[in-house]
């Protein structure tokens, strides 16, 4: 209901935009930190650090739609945004947000060689070279400042006490198939969303309705808690040329409707996705993340191979968020009953359930194991599992605390407390993939000039700014890579508070100051 | 008679329907964000082509005008299109949500009217006792109160604390309900499956006490005014002449004709509570039209949009025509 409110404070923030004097005094520093309502606190509190210097900054809140438009158009000036990284690779967070006309560039930064260097980790073949790009590409960054470089912060969980063997994983999946129950054999999750999208793994962008599908449905291979990835419906890995990987599926594994999982299955799975229109006369959202798979091919019953046009060295990582659907199920009863009623070959087996309010699943008694590398191996402890859509957080701590549910997504920092204090409630947390920062226009006065943008990066007190507001859950960045990715320098250090420092540089630039 | 004005009022919703899908349509299209960008969600190495192609699949390579006609076009065969985001007939998923926002709504004003006529009457009856005050202070405090917090604290207090009903949710994953119109409690009745019902029931309650708390105030306040005026007409006096008993006359004579501003009030407020409530929804986990429009508005989600606007539109019409039709049974003169 925030966002409720969210669209009137943009629409009056327009308002004030056009009223708004241009410019106001030479030489004063002067411009607009545009927000989320969610960041509020902390632009409010980076803007009153400002002021101290003499630098004019006023808060702008912002719905999340319409200030990115208004981003990406380039009228826009400082802004807090975030982006998310599921790769645990610069792949897909310093490639989109600082190549030259990149997706998720909204800083506008332009660098020829940065440019190459990310090229070179992207689709480099030698991971030692792929290292060395990425700490040159932190470096540079770093020197020119394009962002004011920002924090990531800790996932927070809850779960009572009578989970057991639940950790969460740094991708956002809850993986219930390891869980024991002290008590009741049931384990009811509140997620954090009003509504999943689909059952359809081909179907889905977002993060929460993978957390539901990995439950029903099982990968070629998958993830541990942190980044290494496993093989989970695949018995062996080949690579034999830097393009073209080959599978072995495992055996014996079948369906909820108790199809054998073959060779084919694997193949429709990507071919839906791969080919325009391919799901029911719908294209999927998600050929993207494949990146420059060409074609995946059956060698035999056993064995699949995939093609690639170029290398790729995150394709095992990209393929941990895709799941093998049942080819004779689908072509049977159709794309669209399949994602009303899914079949998977996960641990759980869909039973009832609506994406807007509560999915039921239970145990898969015939499960082949899972991950031979993430004991337990065989079908989940646990009875059945209740997904339920809760989004608002105040509303699942207390089904926490009343015993309806057993593990909530997403606990905002005014809630830990609360969890903290009940003796049957504990936190989960780990870390996340998200880098939040400021971004600063790179192609618009003030911010064309490094000096500004390096004086912003020693004005903001960020050590006070992220333990008054997120209570020590945030960690500093030096630039915007994460420390859980591929390719991040743990030496590089983020830029110290130094309003002396400052100073200096934005009288260089020509600005007064306090 | 009366079914030809009923008649009339239906061919009358055509113009107003059609003015409204027009207005929705060009209004979300103002709105700055492009659905494409949004589905694909936050990754690296989208190509154009990728992009290409699921504008494509949304039509929204094609003219403005020829989406608008496509649109038109559907909603008069009864097709609204398919989600961006979910990919589903946008239909289906009004059909689907539509049950629970009208049993909310239909609970929270039957809990508004039950307290609220009697509190109104009594108010009028003994105007200015402590009875009086009582209850106008209460009903203040019903409009005062932002129903989020009433929410979590009813959740916190009858929930947690007392355990007397469910945090949220509409109905508990252990109770199995055959379902036959998406109602609850109606399917619970139809499939005479009592655990069912009472289950519904317990998860009804809270959020349509805190809905109906709003609503319950303005009622209260309406009710006790048009009372009070009405307990000053000559019928009135004349009807206390005739020696009737003071009971007779309030609730005989004076009610139904202080009932009518009622009626108004409510039958508007119910096409509002029919809209669904974003935060009662969010609050109670209530699977109803309030999130699934606001989800939509927020994510773009363009043929969602239009078609629960569409329905909404429909909804008002025809919570009007209701209200028409009880001022003719209350006042049988308005029929002329």
């Amino acid at each position: 209901m925030r966002r409720h409110l969210l669209a009137g404070v943009a629409l009056l923030s327009v308002a004030l935009a056009v009223l708004a004097p241009a410019g106001a005094q030479e030489r004063t520093l002067s411009f607009a930190l545009d927000t989320e309502a969610f960041r509020r606190p902390e632009a409010e509190a980076i803007a009153e650090g400002l002021r101290g210097l003499g630098v004019q900054t006023e808060v702008r809140v912002w719905e999340r739609t319409s200030l990115i438009a208004r981003i990406q158009a380039g009228e826009r000036q400082a802004y807090l945004t975030d982006w998310g990284s599921a790769f645990f690779d610069p792949f897909d967070l310093a490639e989109p947000k600082f190549t030259t006309g990149g997706r998720g560039n909204y800083s506008f930064y332009s660098n020829r060689e940065v440019d190459a260097l990310l090229v070179e980790g992207v689709t480099g073949t030698d991971p030692a070279r792929r290292r060395e790009a990425y700490f040159k590409v932190q470096e540079i960054l770093f020197r020119e400042a394009p962002w004011i470089f920002g924090y990531f912060r800790q996932d927070v969980h809850g779960a009572s006490t009578l989970v057991e063997n639940w950790e969460p994983s740094m991708d956002s999946r809850i993986n219930l198939h390891d869980v024991r129950m002290a008590r009741g054999g049931l384990v009811v999750v509140g997620m954090n969303t009003n509504a999943i999208v689909t059952f359809d793994p081909a179907m889905f962008r977002d993060r929460k309705t993978e957390t539901v599908l990995r439950n029903i449905f099982d990968g070629l291979v998958t993830r541990t808690t942190r980044d290494r990835v496993v093989l989970e419906l695949a018995s062996a890995m080949r690579q034999p040329s830097p393009t073209v990987y080959e599978f072995t599926v495992r055996e014996g594994v079948t369906f909820h409707n108790g199809d054998s999982l073959t060779a084919d299955d694997v193949v429709f799975t990507f071919d839906r996705i791969l080919r325009e229109r391919g799901v029911g006369g719908e294209s999927s959202p998600r050929r993207a993340l494949l990146g420059p798979l060409q074609r995946v091919e059956r060698v035999d019953d056993r064995t699949v191979r995939f093609v690639l046009e170029r290398p790729f060295p995150v394709f095992l990582q990209a393929l941990v968020h895709f799941q093998i659907v049942p080819r004779r199920y689908i072509q049977t009863v159709g794309d669209r009953a399949f994602a009303e009623r899914p079949v998977g070959a996960g641990p759980f087996r869909y039973v009832t359930g609506r994406v807007d309010s509560q999915i039921v699943l239970e145990r898969y008694d015939q499960y082949y194991g899972g991950a031979p590398d993430l004991p337990p191996v065989g079908p989940a402890p646990l009875r059945g599992v209740v997904f339920r859509m809760m989004p608002e957080p105040a509303t699942r701590v207390a089904a926490l605390k009343a015993g309806e549910v057993h593990i909530i997504e997403d606990l905002p920092v005014d809630l830990i407390p609360e969890i903290e204090r009940d003796p049957r409630t504990t936190l989960k947390t780990t870390q996340g993939t998200r880098v939040y920062g400021v971004e600063l226009n790179n192609r618009r006065p003030p911010f064309t000039d490094g000096k500004v943008r390096q004086a912003l990066n020693y004005a903001v007190n960020w050590e006070t700014i992220l333990r008054s507001v997120y209570r020590g859950t945030a960690t500093r960045l030096s630039t915007a890579f994460l420390p859980s990715g591929f390719g991040y320098n743990p030496r590089q250090q983020a830029y110290p508070y130094d309003p002396g420092r400052a100073r200096t540089l934005l009288r260089e630039a020509g600005y007064a100051v306090r | 008679m009366r079914a030809l004005v009923v008649l009339r009022r239906v061919l009358n919703t055509i113009p107003i329907m059609v003015g409204v899908a027009v207005v929705v349509f060009v209004v979300m299209r103002m709105l700055p964000g492009d659905p494409v960008d949004i589905v694909l969600g936050q990754t690296g190495a989208i190509s154009q082509q990728d992009l290409d192609r699921l504008r494509r699949d949304f039509h929204l390579d094609r003219p403005v005008t020829e989406q608008l006609y496509r649109f038109l076009a559907g909603a008069a065969r009864g097709d609204l299109g398919t989600s961006f985001a979910r990919r589903r007939p946008v239909f289906a998923m009004l059909v689907e949500a539509l049950p629970a926002t009208v049993e909310l709504a239909v609970a929270a004003t039957a809990v508004a009217l039950v307290v609220a006529v009697p509190v109104g009457v009594l108010s009028a009856v003994y105007q200015r006792s402590w009875l009086d005050r009582l209850a106008m202070g209460g009903a203040f405090l019903g409009i005062s109160m932002p129903a989020f917090w009433l929410g979590i604290v009813a959740i916190i207090v009858f929930a947690v604390r007392l355990g007397w009903f469910p945090t949220s949710g509409r109905i508990g994953f252990e109770v199995f309900l055959q379902p036959v119109t998406g109602f609850v409690l109606l399917d619970s009745v139809l499939t005479r499956n009592w655990a069912a019902l009472w289950d519904g029931l317990r998860h009804l309650a809270l959020p349509a006490a805190v809905l109906g708390a709003g609503l319950m105030a303005v009622v209260a306040r309406v009710m006790r005014s048009s009372m009070i005026e009405v307990l000053r007409e000559q019928f009135v006096t004349t009807a206390r002449s005739k020696g009737l008993a003071g009971r007779v006359v309030v609730l005989r004579h004076a009610l139904r004709n202080a009932l009518i501003p009622t009626v108004t009030v409510v039958g508007l407020q119910l096409g509002v509570l029919l809209g669904g409530n974003m935060i009662v929804e969010t609050v109670f986990g209530w699977p109803g039209m309030g999130r699934l429009v606001v989800d939509a508005i927020f994510s773009r989600d363009y043929p969602v949009v239009q078609g629960a606007v569409m329905l909404y539109a429909a909804t008002f019409v025809l919570a009007n025509l209701l209200v028409d039709l009880c001022y003719i049974y209350l006042d049988p003169r308005m029929a002329l």
